[in-house]
């Protein structure tokens, strides 16, 4: 503390300074003349009584520095001067600055743009007081390692009533889709199914009335009771200050609105919907039906804990260990062996989603990093050959005294200030880069909680690696351009080729050509993959709009349900806009809708090796007209194809080969579990798993005639293919139609395929075009360098050229010196890049899709662009030096 | 030239405050000239201690300084204690006593007294 004070108190005194040094000053002088009057009364001279005054004094600036190092901070003050000469050169040279700092700036907030986004996906806490306590319990599978996954409502019960080591435990299921019928009408939205205490762990306050009581969260369907987000309270019900005991209706059953969540409060779950109804888990059958949301087995819900004060993480993990061993011994039917309980920091997004983005996170960090690497690379050349022109200034400060250190102190002072306004000015490239990686990260169009905003901690992080930058970037040619070599360099001699500063400035080189061919390569890579992708489904997903229907959710019996879905589709045909609907068990999107049943099948032909497991799907009538992609053969499945009627199927090409490798296939049958079924129909091979693996037999079976008690299938997505304009336009009307046949039925995923396909990608996507952005970037700035060098190696040697030419070398004979010496570094750079691709391939093979890593194409073209603009950087400046004038070159020295 | 000592570290300060003590309102010059007179000519004050103590002093808020004219009619800085001095003062001067019985003792102390 007195530290602190001493510290504080000087700062001040530095800030003043200036007077006390004034004051001394005025003292000084008083003392001397009082001193030389004394003097002279004492019988000298006028002028020897002054000057013995004086010398009895001493030296009085020697005096006033004493006084100065002894109150104030020295150190601050040397560095505040340093930081005024930087400045001035800065200004001096603007071209120079200008260069480097927008240079820096592309580096920088490339960087801070990666890091907001890490930041955001697993790091950000909750939007909470106090989110330091709190942790997300999930279940692990001790196998794969994979974790997150919810548990079962009477598990809960188990942990809250049994562990100590948490003040709450709340449970929840934060993924409930919800129809709340509005002032406006029928609103779609995410809802929560939370138990009572869930709020009060999270310290929140309501904005109006209360959350929930422990006794509305007591009895199952008794208390049906609801609190609405702020902006959905806003948005949808026009603030109205009276709602509170009003009653709404969410997915068909009439709730009491007893509460409004704090403004800003979107739930538990980051970068997911944003949820806007809290119900509590009593009422969990109005937002979950697959199976009994309180009932031992059905695994949906998340636990969130708050630990109490003193108890670490990992004491609470160990007493939730004990706790699920009891429950594995008491439930060995249910609560089965080979998953374990895990403890994780409540951080950022979902578990599993931070688990699916965290290698594309650190590879667009990498990759970041190797932008940055180039630009410092570039920069420190830039400032290598800047030093060299400044060989005279610094060997005039060493000439007169200044000690080595405090001129590379000058030096470090100049460049982590570049790098600091590079930094600054890198805040806008990150804004824009923080742009594009939410169009890809946020839940790809979809309102999103996942909040990349900026925040301090990655600003301040952001100024570190800005600081890091300046001083790994100044270090090398500022102990370069000090190395005591007074003599030689007062006397402005050129420096020739070859020596040990030339070289690291083509080490330099080489690293930045190295680091953007792996850069370009790389991106060729997953550009080519992502090409490949948007070909990939076989049919322009542009033109199919997706809707799923949950009629389970509001308790239709599957009769009822079933009616609902047939006058949908019956009602969407009837728009005017749409060519076909049909209704489909999954979404042609590839490795989302796993064709649902592998069964084993036989044709008629009796050859026992003729008998093998496939994937069957459903598939309505017209579902291939409403793909677009129609058949080869045969017919669809239609309206005479009744749920009674004779089974009826149709194959893919892949199936036909296998069964019927001469043909005949329409009119064939085939049994599947224990019915026979004709065949009608021949498919093309749609992508289906992924668009790039071998195409899998799949049997497609009438939707119409599965068992329909299945809650799986009557919530099934409708496809519906729009006619003429795009489908997005008419999303708005196909909810529409929806709604009015029931409101209360939640409509999910309503969204155009394209969009859908888009959304899955989005990780291949945004790391494509941010490696795109990187590459060109690497590629713009190498060959920068390259020129620059280049161009400034040939001033240095304007002398030795001149007299080469002079001694009878022809132009063209220096053009080839200069081009040799600049393909040469390009030559070793790339062979190193493309070295360092080989082997960097394999980190990218989780995100390509249909290209090898070491597909030569995709790894090729990046650094072919980058050596035809190479040749241009290397061509400008050996122009220059055949054009040099021998005559006028020698007689300038 | 007789033999002169150097000021004691810190001891100064307790000088500067005593001087202003006693004889009221000084300019520096007059404090130093007194200083020396008082220690009958066997210290000598160098400037460049002095003045920055005296301006350490008055940022301390034990003296405080404002020009008027001198005794020849020049313009001078004339310092006087302010009361935080004073108190800053009896305490050196308690604290001083203090050390100097403590020395005194030790220097008086005899192997008899200590049977």
């Amino acid at each position: 503390m007195r530290c602190l004070r001493r510290f504080l108190i000087r700062l001040a005194a530095s800030a003043t300074g200036r007077r006390d040094d004034e004051r001394l000053r005025e003292e000084l002088e008083d003392h001397i003349a009082f001193q030389t009057a004394e003097n002279v009364r004492a019988g000298m001279s006028a002028a020897e009584a002054r000057r013995q005054a004086v010398l009895d004094v001493g030296p009085v600036e020697a005096i006033k520095e004493d006084f100065r190092d002894e109150k104030r901070l020295p150190s601050l003050e040397h560095f505040l001067q340093d930081v005024r000469i930087a400045l001035r050169r800065m200004k001096q040279a603007p071209g120079f600055t200008a260069a480097a700092v927008a240079t820096l700036a592309l580096g920088l907030g490339l960087n801070s743009a990666v890091l907001g986004l890490a930041y955001a996906e697993f790091l950000k806490p909750l939007p909470v007081d106090d989110p330091s306590r709190l942790v997300n319990v999930g279940r692990l599978f001790t196998g794969d390692a994979r974790r997150g996954f919810p548990i079962s409502y009477p598990e809960y019960i188990y942990y809250r009533d049994h562990a100590r080591s948490f003040a709450h435990l709340a449970a929840h299921y934060s993924t409930s889709p919800m129809s709340i019928i509005t002032p406006g009408g029928p609103f779609n939205v995410m809802g929560s199914v939370v138990t009572a205490d869930y709020f009060g762990l999270l310290r929140l306050q309501p904005a109006m009335g209360r959350f929930f009581l422990p006794e509305e969260d007591a009895v199952p369907g008794r208390n049906p009771v609801v609190v609405l987000s702020y902006d959905l309270w806003r948005t949808r019900f026009g603030a109205d200050g009276g709602i509170l005991g009003t009653s709404v209706r969410i997915n068909g059953t009439a709730f009491t609105v007893v509460g409004i969540a704090p403004e800003g409060f979107h739930g538990v779950l980051m970068g997911l919907e944003p949820n806007g109804v809290w119900i509590p888990s009593a009422m969990f059958a109005v937002g979950y039906r697959y199976c009994n949301g309180l009932a031992r087995g059905c695994n949906v819900i998340g636990l969130l804990g708050r630990l109490n004060d003193g108890v670490s993480i990992q004491d609470a993990q160990a007493e939730m260990n004990v706790l699920t061993g009891q429950l594995q011994s008491m439930f060995p039917a249910t609560d089965n062996r080979g998953w374990g309980i895990e403890l994780r920091p409540a951080r950022g997004i979902r578990i599993d989603e931070q688990q699916r983005d965290a290698p594309i996170v650190r590879l667009l960090a990498g990759a970041a990093a190797l932008v940055l690497i180039i630009a410092s690379a570039n920069v420190a050349g830039l400032m290598l050959a800047r030093g060299l022109r400044r060989r005279k200034e610094i060997a005039i400060r060493l000439a007169l005294g200044a000690v080595r250190g405090r001129v590379i102190r000058l030096l470090l002072v100049e460049s982590v200030l570049l790098a600091v306004v590079g930094g600054g000015a890198g805040f806008l490239v990150s804004v824009w880069g923080t742009g594009v990686l939410r169009g890809y990260f946020g839940q790809g169009g979809v309102a999103s909680t996942l909040d990349l905003s900026l925040d301090l901690r990655v600003v301040l992080a952001g100024i570190a690696v800005a600081a890091l930058t300046g001083v790994v970037t100044g270090i090398s040619p500022a102990l370069q351009s000090t190395r005591p070599d007074t003599m030689g360099a007062m006397k402005e001699e050129s420096a020739g080729a070859g020596t040990r500063r030339s070289r690291l400035r083509e080490g330099l080189l080489v690293l930045q050509v190295a680091l953007s061919v792996l850069l370009l390569g790389s991106s060729g890579l997953l550009v080519r993959s992502f090409f490949l992708l948007h070909r990939g489904p076989g049919f322009d997903p542009d033109a199919i709009a997706l809707v799923r229907l949950r009629p389970s959710l509001v308790g239709y019996t599957d009769a009822r349900a079933w009616a609902f879905q047939r006058e949908v589709i019956q009602r969407l045909e009837a728009l005017p806009g749409i060519a076909a609907a049909s209704p489909a068990v999954v979404a042609p999107l590839p490795r989302w809708g796993r064709p649902v049943r592998a069964v084993r099948l036989a044709a008629d032909s009796g050859n026992p090796s003729d008998e093998f497991r496939t994937a069957t799907t459903f598939v309505g009538p017209r579902y291939f007209k409403t793909l677009g992609t129609g058949l080869i053969v045969g017919r669809e499945f239609d309206d005479h194809d009744t749920e009674d009627g004779p089974r009826v199927a149709i194959v893919n090409e892949a199936l036909a080969r296998r069964l019927w490798p001469k043909g005949d296939v329409v009119g064939s049958h085939v049994t599947i579990g224990p019915e026979r079924y004709e065949i009608v129909g021949l498919v093309k091979d749609l992508q289906w798993l992924s668009a790039f693996e071998a195409p899998e037999p799949i049997a497609y079976l009438n939707y119409w005639q599965q068992d329909r008690s299945n809650s799986w299938s009557q919530d099934s997505r409708t496809h519906i293919r729009v006619s003429g304009a795009a489908a997005a336009a008419m999303v708005p009307e196909i909810r529409r139609v929806i709604t009015e046949i029931d409101p209360d039925v939640p409509v999910s995923e309503v969204q155009v395929l394209g969009r859908q396909l888009d959304v899955q990608f989005a990780a291949v996507r945004g790391a494509g075009t941010m490696f795109v952005v990187f590459g060109g970037l690497a590629l713009v700035l190498s060959a920068i360098g390259l020129y620059a060098a280049l161009a400034f190696a040939i001033g240095q040697r304007t002398r030795e050229i001149a007299v080469r030419m002079a001694l009878g070398a022809s132009r063209l004979d220096v053009g080839r010196l200069v081009f040799r010496r600049g393909s040469g570094i390009f030559a070793i750079g790339a062979v190193t890049g493309l070295a360092a691709c080989l082997f960097a391939g394999p980190l990218l093979a989780h995100l390509l899709y249909g290209v090898s890593p070491r597909d030569p194409v995709a790894l090729l073209t990046g650094p072919l662009v980058l050596g035809l603009v190479a040749v241009l950087a290397i061509w400008l400046p050996a122009r220059r030096a055949m054009r040099l004038d021998p005559v006028a070159a020698l007689r300038a020295e | 030239m007789k033999k002169k000592t150097d000021v004691r570290q810190g001891t100064l300060a307790l000088m500067v405050l005593k001087t202003l003590d006693v004889l009221g309102p000084l300019h520096g010059y007059g404090l130093a000239k007194r200083i020396e007179q008082i220690s009958a000519d066997h210290l000598t004050l160098n400037t460049g201690t002095l003045y920055p103590l005296l301006l350490r002093l008055e940022q301390e808020g034990a003296i405080a300084s404002e020009r008027g004219p001198s005794e020849n009619n020049r313009s001078a800085r004339f310092y006087r204690l302010t009361a935080v001095g004073r108190k800053q003062l009896q305490a050196e001067t308690r604290d001083w006593e203090r050390t100097a019985a403590l020395i005194a003792r030790f220097f008086d102390v005899k192997a008899e007294d200590l049977q």
